[in-house]
Formats: C-alpha cells, structure tokens, sequence
C-alpha cells in the first residue's frame, strides 16, 4: 500500500517544483496516518477469517509475522450467517435474516422521506402560499433536535396503534428524523432551477403534479442521490431507533442490534463478531464508493457557500 | 399523459383493489405480537380463527427466546396435547422488559406475562396490572413447592406470581480432574475455602477466575456474590430491609459483605489478571479460565447456568469434567439462605379466563417439568419430581438443593428499586477497577435512592 | 406503465362519466379503497408467516409503493376541484405530509417530552422539578457533562476538524492517484455503523493479563517494547479519549471530504499572489486558504459539535456507560429502557435539547435571514 514518494511534487498551480524536503514529509505524514486508519480494518478482515480459539488466544498480526503457522477457515462467516449453527449453541446467530431485515429498513427509509422532501422543497420553491415562510423555517429549524426527545411519546403511541415492532413504524421514524435536513438540501437545489424551463409547461397547462413528477425530479437527481446516500448510510448504520422502534423480537432485528447482542451476551464469541461486523459493512462501503460523488456533493451542497 | 387514460387507469386500480380486499374477509384481529410472526402455526391463508371446533387461544410473553424458547414450546406442546382445545401461543421478545411496560401501559398486554426478574412483576402488581392467584391454583403451589417460593412470588402480602424453571446462585465450579489429581477437598466453612485458597495460591494458579463485565449490565456478577455472601452473614429480616433500600450500602452488615469479597478479589494474586481483569473481563469469558490449557484458576463463583459458558469438550462430558459445592456458611448462627432467580408467571387483570388459569395451574404441576428437565440446564423446585429424568449428576445434585430448600431469596440487586439496582452494578464496578474506594462506593450506591 | 389503449366501445362510457364530478367521486372512492387495501395489507404483512426475504420484499414494495399511490391519487382528486380551491389545495399536498411528519414526530413529542419531565416515572404524579434536580445533580449526568463538553466536544471535534484539514491540505499537494488512494482510506470508516467500528475497536484495546499473550492492538505493542499491558477502557477519566478517538476514526473522513472539495474552490490565483509575496505554504494556508474557508469549517464543526453532544452508540457498545464513561444520551437510554423512568428519561431528554439549543438558535438565524426573500 505505500506508493513510491514522486520525484516532482505536483500542485495544481503549476508552479515551476522541484523536490523540497517539504514535500517528502507530506508523504510521510499521509502514508503514516493511512496506516493508523486502515490498520483496524485489516485486522477485522483478518480476524473474521481465523479459527476461533485463534482469534481470542493470539493477535491476528501474527498471521503477517508468523505465517507458517497461519490458518484460515470460513467457518466464523458460515455460523454467522445461519448456514451451520455448531449445534444448539449459534441456533439464533443468524445474521442472514437481520441482514434482510436490515435492508428492508433501510431502502424505504431512504425514498420515503426523499419522496415527501422532494413534494415539499417543489412546494416551498415554487407555490406562493401564506406561511410558507414559516413553515419552512419550522421544518428546517427542527434539523438537529435530538431525537431522544421524541423517543417517549412516539413508542407510546405506537404501542396504542400496533405499528411497535413493525417496518412501517420504524420507516415513519426515520422519515420523520431525517426529514428536516432532506427538505434543506433538496430545497437548496430545487430553488435554484431556472423558472423559464417549467414555465412553457405551465403555458400548456400543465399540472404542478405533471411538472414535479415530469420536470423536477429528474432534474434533481443529483441532490436525491446525494441526500439518499447520506440517508441510506445513515438507516443502516443506526442502532437507538433500532434499538427503540424494533425490539419486539428476534426477528425484525438489524444487524446492529444482533452485534450489538452478541457483544453483549456472548462476549466470548468474537470470532462471530468480526464476521458479523465485516457482514454488516460490505453493502454501506459499496453503495459508499459507487455514489462517492454524489455523496460529497450532497455533503457540500449546502455548507460550501460561493 | 393523455386525458382519458388516466381516468381508466384510476377505474383499474380501484377495481383491482376493491377484488384484493374482498377475497379476504376482514382478519384485522389485534393479534398481540408484532413483527414477523413467532407463532408456529397460523395459516398464512389468513383465515378467521374462528374455524369450527372454537379453538381458545392463551398468549404469553416473555424473555426467553433461541433455542430456550424452542424448549420452552415443547414444553407447551405438552399441555396442547392434553388439552386439544387450548392453543397456547408463546412469543419471546428480547427486549421483553421495555415491550411488557409499554404494551400494559397501552392496554394491550398477553394473557400471561413470563418475567424473568421478580422486579419488573412486582412493578406490574403494583400498578395494579394483575391478577391475584385464585384459590385452585394457592392449593397447588402450597403442595407442589417450599413455602419460600409462594413468598417468592408474594408482593404487598398478596400471591400473584408462580414459577416455573428457575436457577440458583452461589456456586463454586472447579475443574473436576485437577482439583481431586490436586487432592483438594471441598470446603465445608468459608475458613476452610480461605485456607484452600491460600493453598492454592502458591501453586502458580490462581486461585479464582472473575469477570463482571456485561455491556449496560456490567456489575450484576458482583452483585450476585454480596447477595450470596449476605445471606450467610446477616438474618433474611436484614436482607430484606436491604433489598427494600432500608438497610444502607454504608451499614456495617453489607460493608462486612464487601469485605469479605474484598479479601477474595483484592488479595493480590487470588484471581487472574487481578482487578482489571475482574472489571473488564466478560462474564462468560471469565468461566472458561477453569478448562484452559494452562489453567488459568482452581474456581469460578457463578449461578447455576454456567454450564453453557463452558468450553465445548467440557460441556459435552459434564459429570467428568465440572465439579461443584455451594458456598459454604460464613456465620455459624446464620442458616446459609439459598439466592434463587427463575421465571415467574403472572397473569393480567382481565386475562384470567378459564383456559389461561388451566395453564397456570399446569405449570405448577410436575408434569410440566418433565420434558424440559430431560433436555437439560434448567432446573425446577417443584417437589415430587423423579430426579432421575435430569441428564447430569450434577444438575441432580443442584435440583436437589433447590428444591429441599427452606430459605431462599431472590436475587436482590433485581429486586432492589431500579435506581439502587444500577447504582449497585455501577458502586461494585468502580470499586473493583479502583475508581472509587470502598467506603465512598457504598456512599454512592447510598445516594441513589435520596 | 403503458397499457394497449382499450376497445371502443367503453370509451363512450367513459366520455359520459368524465365530468369533474363524476372524476372526484370515483377519485375520492379510489382513494379510500387504496388506502383501505394499505391497512389491511399492513395486517396481513404484520401476522404473515412467510420468508423471510420475500416478507421484506414486499414490505419494501408496499411501503414505496403505497407513499406514491397515494400521492398519485390525491393530486387527482385536487386536480378536480375548482380553480379557488385548487389554488388552497395544491400547497396542502406538497407541503402538507412534509409538516404533518416534522410536527408529529418532532414537534409534538418534543411538547410532550417536556410536559412528561415534570411527572414521575409512569407519568401519574406531577413532581415538579425533581427529575430536573436529578438530570443537573446526580452523579452520572455530572459525569457525562463532564464527558460530554470536555473529552467528546472538545477533543472529538477539534481532532477531527484538524486531522480532516491536514489531509485534505496535504493530499492536495500529493500526486493524484495517490490522493485518491489517501482519502478513500481515510474516508472509509463514514461507511461504517459504530456499533461496527466498536468491534474493530475492541480489537485495539482489548487487554488481557500481564503473561497471557495480548490480542489487542495496542497492548501488544506496549509489551513489545517491554512496557506492563495497560487496560485502556479502565483508566478513568482517560479512558474517554480512547473512546473518543474512535469517533475522531469515524469524523475526520467526513470533514476532509468537505474541506478538500472548499480547498479546490480557492481560486488559484489568490494563492499564486501570495507565493509571489515570498509567503511560504504554511503562511499561504493561515493567510489564504483557511480565512476562504472559514465558513465551510464551521459548518462542518457545528455538525460535529452536534454528533458529539448526541454520542451515543460508541459508549453504549464498547463500555455500556461503565467505568466513568457515561454520557448524556446513553443515561436518557438507560433511565428510559432499563429504569423505566420515563419522567427522568424525558428530562435528560430536555438536556440534550437545552445543550444543542445554541446551535439551533444559531441555525434558526441564519434561515430566517436566508428566507427573507420568502
């Protein structure tokens, strides 16, 4: 992974460079700090593939150091995963299912709230009505109440209406939760479309509904991409709304809860653990570096101010 | 979109719709659980429960779930068969505490609630969410069981609670082979066990394996060993008020207990690793030390289901491998009280329907302890039983202990107010990882309840 | 979806029943028949028994589906009223589900936590401001104040924010494939749950006694160069940074990201002045670069500022609150799901709410000043 310190340092600004001793401690400091930051995810990888008696008697660096003696094995992936339960012992492991039941929260979760940001920014940009001002200011300013506080009152009326427990509770949740910030980027975006692309629509007597859903949407793309990556990461990630919303039994759980379980009541059983952990990882980094792009421009979309 | 389409489309959809729901008749039965069914046979058909013969259906919640929960149906299974008519549907949930709050407070709780701390059936009981146990039933538990666990299941001097499978705690383990290859024997006074330990401390072994850590739980292991050591120095009056958080942390009765850990975890040299280890080793982890290869301790101090902690090979020849003796008394004036846990049933105001009391009333016989018995680590108090039906010497020798015994207490950090309760997990941790010492850890479990 | 156009005989049907009226009504009715066929199909999901995945399949489909249906079918219906009406409908069904969801979840409850702060643990007796004098007293919440402002605030937040500015400064100036590779890495850990990082974690901290060989990262290192291994999660108050360094692991992608992206927006010929003034790189980044992109920081700090107020997930996995680690969100979560005492749950609440109350205040301003031109 280190990369061979370039003769010529290569700024962007084209000056005329040769090679300052500056520049080979930039190096050095960058390749160090990469170091520091991969190094615990390598050692994750490493653990999950180990032997179990391995994994909690030695350091998973002696598989670089001492590779003679090095084994691996599939297994911790296989009892994770529910495929073999080593007996009665791993019977309720089974992360397969909380991965479905991770993937089930998080993909409504993502649309729903772009779908009703996206209606509201379309509104608050284009329809003149009164108090809109203030309505906006009301959804947007909510942007970093700490969910905590509304943690109490929702599950006690979510226990009265049976939605305790269920996806269609949780989405709710998490389209409430991230609504306020959806609405603020997708706002930022939708307002600066230039009027006169819609306006011949309008002409041709075109409904607002024709308009968003025909016009605006797509144009918009970029903006729900990004909020959807942030969102998505975010749902998948989440483990208090999971931990509030989802706790009725084993069999809605999310991979966060189930590690979090798993830490908790089988201390001992790590070799799961890293399996699990790197389970729960590989979709969030591939969707991650797919939208990368758009990702960042989310990110920047409303902080970067020209 | 052209004009008219729309309106056919819109036709369409409803038409398709409105076919949809009346293929199948309204169902919108409240059924209690949510979430992806854990009942085992509804018909996905999704047809009206009422089909001919009038099944009746009694639902329980509690926080047995895996493969516990799948004994715990065989079990049920049992009754179903004896009673073709009764469909008992049990749901375990692992948040179990925080569902059976909200869903009483929504009024919308099971017939039959499975706690697996008397706390939080006290707490119900209090509120006024349950119902008293009826005759029928009282004339059973004062056959089928010692007084203690009718008193057990007592709150504010009247019996709503009943057990079932239950635990105990206050047991030494130690690794059977190495132990008697050592020519140890089993210590019959708490002098005695201090002078094993000092024995065993100059072997290169130490003498005790502890762990205390468990997540937000981290604590209760040491807990559990108070509890013990209280119930073998002071009188059950005492651990009574102590448990109500009338008797003071900072009182010389449980200071005296702390000490008497204190020279267990604290003498340099008599647990692994010491009281890092202690504070921050996982509790299951801790047990293991026993079977390692070096060992890394003579005994362990863990309730009765540590078994499943154990390493694979060991478990699979239990009787061989694993060795145990209660903690022996401390006080010769005090009778050594026995700390139990298990899980007690209640059932909630307006639930008690003719079905629900036959359950209960079944698990207070023998018969309902038969087949979960045979399966193995799970003891029961009920007297009467063929002790033979257990798998294990050692599970015979522990059932028996359990159910001869006169007097027993619950766990008492579960029973403590909640505030007390972490107070106390948080007071004994702080003290084991030397943030905190004694005297101001027992001040600041105090200080919880002001 | 495009369906072949229908026979002609029913157009002529239909051309009678496509008045406004008759439109409304069959909307309307289609409307309520959709939203009865969601319930009842939200039923029949809850109690189904079937796979697993084919369960979560149609949920899925039934959630998305069910947002655009019924949107679908409400503009209809808003489309069939007279003009003045429609004008008052139109903004209702846009903006309407956006309030109904912000107010029913955050709004509201927001009112009712604080109300239910004044009441005891099951909300019966009116206490006043006794679970006030619990959240502002006690010895846990005097902790995770503790904790929260001076290990999580103030050293999470500036490590990150300084960490994340020197590899976006530095990496700029690096070969491109090379800062590709540098903030991929460094940025991987923003894909990671913390409940994952605290598992990779563990991995680094983990302590075991003096002669048994180390598994943890760091303590194999210790005893490698012949130091005592050090139980790190133990060691209070120092323990918070260990903790809290692993947020700095999981922040400091993200806030390089952003900065990288306002640094290659600083125009090049500011910059270029400035070198030829005989500035060097360091003066150039104090003088030039870092005045330009002042606004991006702080933005990029409030949002840190806030994940460290809410911490919550890194403490409840890897110490669960224990060994003086506690933390603000952790106690609401503990008084709420293992005490039970929603009366100091809420209360707590209300702290996290008074501690990030600046913020909001602060961002509340700045929309107001930006929506003037409402």
């Amino acid at each position: 992974m280190s990369s061979a310190a370039p003769t010529r340092s290569l700024s962007r600004t084209g000056q005329k460079s040769h090679v300052k001793p500056g520049v080979i401690v930039v190096y050095a400091i960058l390749i160090f700090l990469t170091f520091i930051w991969i190094t615990p995810t390598i050692g994750l990888l490493i653990s999950s593939v180990r032997p179990a008696d391995a994994v909690s008697t030695s350091g998973w660096w002696t598989v670089l150091t001492n590779p003679g003696e090095a084994e691996f094995t599939l297994d911790n992936y296989r009892i994770a995963l529910g495929i073999e339960t080593g007996g009665r012992k791993y019977a309720n492991v089974n992360l397969l299912s909380a991965l479905v039941n991770t993937i089930a929260v998080a993909v409504p979760s993502t649309i729903i709230p772009i779908l009703i940001a996206a209606a509201a920014a379309y509104g608050f940009a284009w329809i003149r009505f009164p108090g809109r001002r203030w309505l906006f200011i009301l959804i947007v300013g909510l942007m970093s109440v700490p969910l905590q506080v509304s943690l109490i009152p929702v599950l006690r009326d979510y226990i009265k209406v049976g939605l305790n427990g269920t996806y269609l509770g949780v989405w709710l949740a998490h389209t409430g939760f991230g609504l306020p910030l959806a609405v603020y980027l997708l706002y930022n975006y939708v307002s600066t479309i230039p009027r006169d692309i819609f306006e011949s629509a309008f002409i041709d007597g075109a409904t607002h509904f024709t308009i968003f859903t025909r016009l605006i949407l797509p144009l918009s793309t970029p903006a729900l991409a990004s909020f959807a990556v942030f969102q998505f990461l975010w749902t998948w990630n989440d483990l208090l709304v999971a931990l509030v919303f989802l706790s009725a039994d084993a069999g809605t759980q999310v991979l966060t809860q189930r590690l979090l379980g798993l830490m908790g009541s089988f201390g001992q059983d790590w070799h799961l653990l890293t399996a699990g952990a790197f389970i729960s990882m590989i979709l969030p980094l591939t969707v991650f570096f797919l939208l990368q792009r758009y990702f960042v421009r989310g990110l920047t979309a409303g902080s970067v101010k020209q | 979109m052209r004009r008219k389409h729309w309106l056919v489309s819109v036709l369409l959809i409803a038409s398709m719709l409105l076919a949809a729901c009346g293929s199948k008749g309204g169902s919108q039965t409240q059924t209690p659980d949510a979430g992806t069914g854990s009942q085992t046979q509804t018909p996905s058909t999704s047809q009206p429960q009422q089909t001919g013969s009038e099944k009746k259906t009694v639902t329980i919640l509690g926080a047995v779930v895996g493969t516990e929960e799948t004994m715990f149906n065989e079990v049920i299974a049992d009754f179903e068969a004896a009673n073709p008519d009764i469909d008992v549907v049990y749901t375990g949930a692992n948040d179990f505490a925080t569902l059976i709050e909200v869903k009483a407070q929504g009024g919308d709780p099971p017939d039959i609630a499975m706690f697996p701390q008397p706390g939080g059936a006290q707490r119900m009981a209090e509120l006024g969410y349950l119902v008293p146990l009826w005759p029928e039933i009282l004339a059973n538990v004062d056959q089928n069981y010692e007084p203690m666990w009718k008193e057990l299941g007592t709150f504010g001097g009247t019996p709503y609670g009943i057990f079932h499978r239950v635990n105990a705690k206050g047991w030494i383990w130690y690794n059977k082979p190495a132990f008697e290859a050592a020519g140890y024997e089993v210590p019959k006074t708490w002098d005695e066990l201090m002078a094993l330990v000092e024995k065993m401390r100059g072997t290169g072994i130490a003498p005790f394996c502890d762990g205390i850590a468990a997540g937000d739980a981290t604590g209760w292991k040491g807990t559990d060993w108070i509890e013990s050591i209280m119930l073998r120095t002071t009188s059950t009056e005492n651990y009574d008020r102590w448990v109500a958080g009338e008797l003071k942390f900072n009182s010389p009765e449980v200071k005296r207990a702390f000490e008497l850990l204190g020279d267990i975890w604290m003498t340099p040299g008599n647990v692994y690793g010491g009281q890092d280890s202690i504070a921050l080793t996982d509790v299951a982890e801790a047990a293991k030390g026993l079977f390692t290869n070096p060992a890394q301790c003579w005994l362990h101090f863990q309730g009765s289901f540590v078994t499943s902690f154990f390493q694979e090979d060991v478990q699979a020849n239990l009787d061989e491998n694993v060795g145990v003796f209660i903690m022996p008394p401390i006080d010769p004036a005090v009778e050594p009280g026995l700390a139990v846990g298990g899980d007690i049933f209640v059932v909630f105001k307006g639930h008690d329907r003719p079905e629900v009391k036959k359950f209960m009333e079944w698990l207070t016989t023998v018969d309902a302890t038969k087949k979960w018995a045979a399966m193995g680590s799970s003891l029961f108090p009920h007297k009467g039983q063929d002790l033979n039906v257990y798998k294990t010497e050692l599970e015979r020798t522990m059932a028996e202990t359990i159910i001869n015994a006169k007097a027993g207490r619950f766990d008492g950090s579960d029973a403590m107010p909640a505030e007390l309760n972490r107070a106390f997990w948080v007071g004994i941790t702080n003290w084991v990882s030397g943030a905190s010492d004694l005297d101001t850890a027992l001040q600041e479990i105090d200080a919880a309840l002001q | 979806m495009r369906r072949a156009p229908e026979p002609h005989s029913r157009s002529s049907l239909l051309a009678r029943l496509d008045t406004p009226l008759w439109r409304g009504v069959l909307i309307a009715a289609a409307l309520a028949v959709s939203g009865a066929f969601l319930l009842e199909t939200f039923y029949f999901l809850r109690d189904a028994t079937l796979p697993q995945w084919l369960l979560a399949l149609l949920a899925i489909a039934w959630g998305v589906g069910g947002v655009m249906l019924l949107f679908t079918l409400a503009s209809y219906l808003v489309e069939q009223f007279p003009a003045t009406w429609k004008r008052r409908l139109i903004p209702i069904l846009f903006v309407g589900p956006a309030v109904a969801v912000v107010v029913g979840y955050l709004a509201l409850p927001t009112l009712r936590t604080l109300i239910a702060s004044f009441y005891d643990a099951n909300g019966q007796q009116f206490v006043g401001l006794a679970n006030y004098v619990y959240a502002f007293s006690s010895r846990e919440m005097l902790i995770s104040f503790r904790n929260n402002f001076f290990f999580w605030l103030t050293f999470g937040t500036s490590f990150s924010l300084i960490l994340g500015l020197i590899v976006a400064v530095m990496a700029d100036r690096t070969h491109p494939v090379f800062e590709k590779i540098v903030k991929a890495i460094i940025f991987m850990p923003m894909a990671i749950s913390m409940v994952g990082a605290s598992v990779i974690w563990k991995f680094v901290y983990e302590f075991r006694p003096a002669g048994a060989p180390q598994i943890g990262l760091l303590n194999a290192l210790v005893t490698a160069m012949g130091g005592d291994p050090t139980p790190w999660l133990l060691r209070q108050p120092w323990n918070n940074l260990f903790l809290v360094f692993i947020f700095v692991w999981l922040q400091t992608g993200f806030a390089m990201v952003v900065f990288s992206a306002a640094i290659k927006n600083v125009p090049a010929d500011i910059l270029e002045a400035g070198r030829i003034d005989g500035a060097n790189e360091v003066q150039v980044f104090f003088h030039i670069t870092l005045p330009t992109i002042k606004g991006t920081v702080l933005t990029v700090g409030t949002t840190i500022v806030l994940g460290t107020l809410k911490i919550f997930d890194v403490v409840q996995s890897m110490t669960g609150g224990n060994y003086g680690t506690q933390v603000i969100a952790n106690v609401q979560y503990t008084q709420m799901f293992r005490q039970f005492n929603f009366g100091r749950a809420s209360a707590v609440a209300i702290v996290l709410l008074l501690v990030v109350l600046p913020i909001m205040l602060y961002n509340l301003r700045d929309f107001s000043k930006r929506t003037e031109a409402f």
